[in-house]
C-alpha cells in the first residue's frame, strides 16, 4: 500500500495547479508526522499509567491532571491517590519522558548519521561512540578514575567524556588527512571502536565478579536511571542539538547527492559534515552517559520513516523525532508490563528492534537499500 | 561570462592529472571537451567549479579567480551536471530538481522555484515524473533529472559530464540539441564533456581535445576533429567525411598496439 500515490500531476493545471499539487503532497508528509505525534502523545499517556501498581489508565490520567492543576492528597486520608501520584510524577513520569527524550534524540541522530556517512546502515554509534562510553564508564567502576566527582555522576562524566574522544580522534584524523571519505570515516570508527572495546575487556577480565557485574549492567540501555534530577540535562542535550540539526535539514538533502554534486550546488560538504558529526555525537554522548546503549533506535526509527515519507530529511527528521519515541515507550511499556523485575529497555529493543528490522529488510524498499549498502562497501574489505 | 584557464596542473596525491591546462573560454557559446578516458576531462570542469583545487596555475572567472570566490556564489554563477548520481537516499523528482535552487532560495521563494523546476521538467519532456521516486526511474531519466537540476540552477556557466552518456540516439540528438538552443537563448556558456565525437562535431561551436592531461587541439570542430588527431589521441583509424560543413566521423579500426 502507497500513503503517497506517485502520479504526475504537472501536466494540468499550469503552474497554480503544480504548485498547489506540491503543497498536496507535502501536507500528507506533514499530516503523517502530526499522526506520529499524535500517536506518541497517546502511548506516553498509557506508559505512564503502567506502574507495577494496581493503577487503571483512568487513574494514571487523573494523576497527572490533578497534579498538574495543583491538588494534593493527604497520604492517611486518601493513601491510594497520594501513592498513585507519588509513583506517577517520582518514577514513572521522568521515565517515560526520558523514554520519550531519548528515542527522539537517538533516532534523529540515527537519520543524520546516515545521510552524513552516506550509508543506510550507519547508526548513532557507528563512529565508535558507544565503545568510548563504555571504556569511560568502566575507568570509573572498576579503577575509580573519573575526571570529577566519584559515584553516579563519576561514571556519567567518564562515560560522557569518552564518548566523545572517538569523533575527536576521527576529525583529527581528518585534518591530518586533509579530509577522509565516508566510508573511510565508517572504517576509522571502527577501527577506534575495537581499541576502546579491547581496553575494556582487558579491565573487566582483570576485575572480580561484582565489579564485572556492575560494570556489565551499566552497558545494558536502561531508563531506570532516569529521574527528575538529571532528565532536565538529557533535555536541554536532546533539544539544542535536535535544533540544529532539524536546522541542517536542506543541507542533509544536498550532501546526499554526494560530495562533488553538494560543492557545486553551494555548500560547504566539510563544514556541514562535521558539524553534523560534532552535534551529532553531542547528543547521543548525553544520552548514553545516562542510559547505557540502546540500540537499534536509530537504524530502525529512520528506515520505518523512509518507507512511508520516503529520503526528504526535512521530512524525515521530524518524523523520526516522533517514532523513535514511539518505539523506545513502546518497548520501555513492555518491559514494565512483562517483567517482575525491572527489564533493561536495551534487552527488550533488541527483541522488538531485529524482527521489525528484518520485515524493512526483506521488503521491497528494504531490498533496495541492501542493493544500495553492496555498492557502499569498499573494494578492498 | 568570460573563463580564463592559466596554466593549470592538477594531481590526486602524487598521481598528476593535468598539466599546463591554458585556454580561454568566452559566452555565449558550446563548447564540448573530448579525450579518452582517464585523461582528466572531469578533473578539468571539477578545477572550474572550484570542487577541485588546481595544485597549479589558475581559473578566472571574468576578472575574479575562483579562489576568491565563496562556493555559494560559485553555485549561483557555475552550474554542474554529473555523469550519474548518487541515490542511497532518493527525493522525488521534483524535490531532487528544486535542489538546484538551493544558491537561490530564501524565504518565500518556493513558488517563484517550483515555477521554474514546472517549466524546466516540461522543456525536458519528464514532467509527468514529477511526482515519482528518483530511484524509480530508468538511467536515460536518471541524467534527464540531473539535466534539469543543473538548467534550474540558472547559471552563467553550465558545466555537463557526459550528460548524453545514459540516453538512446534520439535523447541523445534532442538533449544536445537544447542546450545548443539554451546557449543561444540564455546567452551562457556550456561546457559539456562527451564521447560521442559526432554529436559533439555537430552542436559545438569549439572544441577541446585532450591528450595526456594537456590540451592536444582547440578549435573549431573542423579544426580539431581530424583523422590525424583521432589517430594521435584516440589511437584510432578513422575516415572524416563532411556532414552539411559539419565533419563526420566513420571509425575503422584500432591502432595496432606496437604502433601506439
Amino acid at each position: 500500500m502507497r500513503l503517497f500515490p506517485q502520479r504526475s500531476p504537472v501536466a494540468e493545471g499550469g503552474d497554480a495547479g503544480f504548485r498547489e499539487e506540491y503543497r498536496n503532497y507535502v501536507w500528507r508528509k506533514v499530516l503523517f508526522i502530526l499522526v506520529l505525534a499524535l500517536a506518541m502523545f497517546v502511548l506516553l499517556g498509557y506508559s505512564v499509567t503502567v506502574s507495577g501498581r494496581d493503577m487503571t489508565f483512568w487513574d494514571g490520567i487523573m494523576a497527572i491532571v490533578d497534579h498538574l492543576a495543583g491538588v494534593t492528597y493527604d497520604r492517611l486520608d486518601d493513601p491510594v491517590r497520594f501513592w498513585n501520584d507519588y509513583i506517577v510524577w517520582n518514577s514513572t513520569m521522568p521515565r517515560v519522558l526520558g523514554a520519550v527524550v531519548c528515542g527522539a534524540g537517538l533516532a534523529v541522530c540515527g537519520a543524520a548519521m546516515q545521510v552524513v556517512l552516506n550509508n543506510p546502515l550507519a547508526e548513532p554509534y557507528t563512529l565508535g561512540v558507544s565503545s568510548g562510553a563504555v571504556f569511560g564508564a568502566c575507568l570509573a567502576i572498576i579503577l575509580g578514575f573519573t575526571f570529577g566527582s566519584l559515584g553516579t555522576y563519576g561514571i556519567i562524566g567518564n562515560a560522557f567524556l569518552f564518548a566523545l574522544v572517538p569523533c575527536a580522534i576521527i576529525i583529527v584524523l581528518v585534518g591530518i588527512m586533509k579530509g577522509l571519505s565516508p566510508v573511510t570515516m565508517i572504517l576509522a570508527g571502527t577501527a577506534v571502536s575495537y581499541f576502546f572495546s579491547g581496553l575494556t575487556t582487558l579491565m573487566m577480565v582483570r576485575t572480580d565478579d561484582e565489579t564485572l557485574t556492575s560494570s556489565f549492567r551499566w552497558q545494558i540501555g536502561s531508563l531506570s536511571g532516569i529521574g527528575w534530577d538529571n532528565l532536565w540535562i538529557i533535555f536541554v542535550g536532546t533539544v539544542a542539538c535536535t535544533a540544529v540539526l532539524m536546522a541542517m535539514t536542506k543541507y542533509l538533502n544536498v550532501l546526499a547527492t554526494g560530495d562533488r554534486s553538494a560543492t557545486s550546488l553551494g555548500v560547504d560538504v566539510t563544514k556541514v559534515r562535521y558539524t553534523i558529526l560534532i552535534v551529532s555525537s553531542l547528543m547521543v554522548a548525553v544520552i548514553l552517559s545516562f542510559t547505557g546503549i540502546i540500540g537499534f533506535i536509530g537504524l530502525l526509527a529512520p528506515h520505518m520513516v523512509r518507507t512511508i515519507l520516503g529520503a526528504d530529511n526535512r521530512y524525515v527528521i521530524p518524523a523520526s523525532m516522533f517514532l523513535g519515541p514511539l518505539i523506545l515507550l513502546f518497548a520501555d511499556t513492555i518491559s514494565r508490563l512483562l517483567a517482575e523485575v525491572d527489564l533493561p529497555v536495551g534487552i527488550v529493543m533488541m527483541f522488538v528492534g531485529s524482527p521489525i528490522f528484518l520485515y524493512i529488510l526483506l521488503g521491497r524498499r528494504g531490498r533496495r537499500m541492501m542493493y544500495r549498502c553492496r555498492r557502499l562497501v569498499p573494494a578492498s574489505i | 561570462m568570460h573563463i580564463r584557464i592559466n596554466d593549470v596542473d592538477f594531481a590526486y596525491g602524487s598521481v598528476p592529472v593535468l598539466h599546463g591546462i591554458t585556454a580561454d573560454l568566452t559566452g555565449p557559446k558550446f563548447v564540448s571537451i573530448l579525450g579518452p578516458n582517464g585523461v582528466g576531462k572531469s578533473t578539468l570542469i571539477h578545477c572550474i567549479n572550484k570542487v577541485l583545487s588546481p595544485t597549479g596555475g589558475t581559473v578566472m572567472l571574468d576578472d575574479r579567480s575562483v579562489s576568491d570566490i565563496s562556493i555559494k556564489e560559485m553555485a549561483k554563477i557555475v552550474g554542474y551536471v554529473p555523469y550519474s548520481a548518487n541515490d542511497t537516499f532518493p527525493l522525488s523528482v521534483v524535490d531532487t530538481v528544486l535542489m538546484g535552487r538551493h544558491p537561490h532560495s530564501k524565504w518565500g521563494s518556493l513558488d517563484q522555484d517550483l515555477d521554474i523546476v514546472r517549466e524546466t521538467l516540461e522543456m525536458l519532456g519528464i514532467s509527468h515524473l514529477a511526482m515519482r521516486s528518483f530511484n524509480e526511474l530508468s538511467a536515460g531519466q536518471h541524467q534527464k533529472v540531473m539535466l534539469a537540476r543543473g538548467l534550474v540552477q540558472q547559471p552563467e556557466v553550465l558545466l555537463l559530464d557526459e550528460p548524453t552518456s545514459n540516453l538512446d540516439v534520439r535523447h541523445q540528438l534532442d538533449v544536445t540539441k537544447m542546450l545548443k538552443r539554451l546557449t543561444e537563448e540564455k546567452k551562457i556558456l556550456v561546457i559539456m564533456i562527451s564521447h560521442d565525437i559526432n554529436i559533439a562535431a555537430k552542436y559545438a561551436d569549439e572544441i577541446i581535445m585532450l591528450h595526456g592531461g594537456s590540451i592536444y587541439a582547440v578549435g573549431t570542430p573542423r579544426e580539431v576533429i581530424t583523422e590525424e588527431n583521432l589517430r594521435v589521441v584516440y589511437e584510432v583509424e578513422s575516415k572524416i567525411i563532411d556532414d552539411d560543413g559539419c565533419p563526420h566521423v566513420i571509425l575503422k579500426d584500432a591502432v595496432p598496439m606496437n604502433e601506439t
